[in-house]
């Protein structure tokens, strides 16, 4: 990742940000905070991660490419923020997946209903990386192209990962006899 | 002219390979139902979260920093 840490904040990019940039900054906050929530599985870490996104994305807005899918670079961004801290998590927590698990099993009151509850427990099962390839191709919109750009990974692999993903998604939700909900 | 054995022969393998498209077919068909229900549920999920306000500190930091980069803009001379 070209990205840079908090210490270049304050540096000024070569080419300045436009307001057509803030601007879209702006548009995309929403979604960039739905797959931060649904990722981290905690409303309080995806605030963080979609504020260090933003700035990452202000002090190199001289990287990015314009013409380009805006979209696609923040995610990617906020995916790498993501995995290099969720690795550093791993590195100090043996259990990450179950410390996640049981935040979400206990919600501090009102973060949303039952249904989303669910499937936000779910999510958190997931290997983070079908989790994240889940989030991008099946909510998020991207394409499987797009995803795999995001992710850093084949097409062939993100395409694998979707797949699994769903598949444990559904026995998550419904359990073994899953097929017998298919519409 | 072809024996009985050849004719088994070649259509052993049109058998094997009609049962594997058979099975192919069931488990693409299977996946566009997983694909299709897990989707929608995805999506109401999102679309949910989607719908929550978005804390006013992301507008606040950005403004801010929009703000700056106008002030430098007009120090510097440069359009904005």
């Amino acid at each position: 990742m070209t990205a840079g840490g908090a210490a270049d904040q304050s540096a000024s990019p070569a080419a300045a940000p436009t307001r057509e940039f803030t601007r879209a900054l702006l548009d995309a906050a929403p979604s960039l905070r739905a797959f931060a929530i649904s990722l981290a599985g905690d409303v309080a870490r995806a605030d963080d991660l979609v504020q260090e996104t933003l700035l990452r994305a202000w002090a190199n807005a001289a990287a990015f490419k314009l013409g380009t899918n805006i979209n696609a670079w923040l995610f990617t961004i906020l995916r790498n923020h993501f995995a290099s801290q969720y690795r550093k998590r791993r590195r100090e927590v043996e259990d990450v997946g179950g410390e996640i698990a049981a935040q979400v099993a206990s919600p501090s009151g009102q973060e949303g209903h039952l249904a989303m509850q669910e499937m936000r427990g779910a999510l958190a099962q997931l290997p983070p990386e079908q989790r994240e390839a889940v989030l991008l191709v099946g909510a998020s919109g991207f394409s499987y192209e797009e995803a795999a750009e995001i992710c850093g990974c084949a097409v062939g692999t993100i395409k694998s990962r979707v797949n699994r993903g769903r598949l444990r998604l559904a026995q998550l939700l419904y359990g073994d006899d899953w097929r017998d909900n298919l519409g | 002219m072809m024996g009985d054995e050849a004719i088994m022969k070649k259509r052993k393998p049109q058998a094997e390979q009609a049962a594997k498209i058979a099975k192919t077919s069931e488990k693409t068909e299977l996946d566009a139902r997983l694909e299709a229900m897990i989707g929608a549920k995805l999506r109401r999920y999102y679309d949910d979260l989607l719908s929550e306000p978005v804390p006013d500190r992301f507008m606040d930091l950005l403004l801010q920093l929009d703000a700056k980069e106008r002030q430098r803009d007009d120090e510097t001379g440069n359009a904005a």
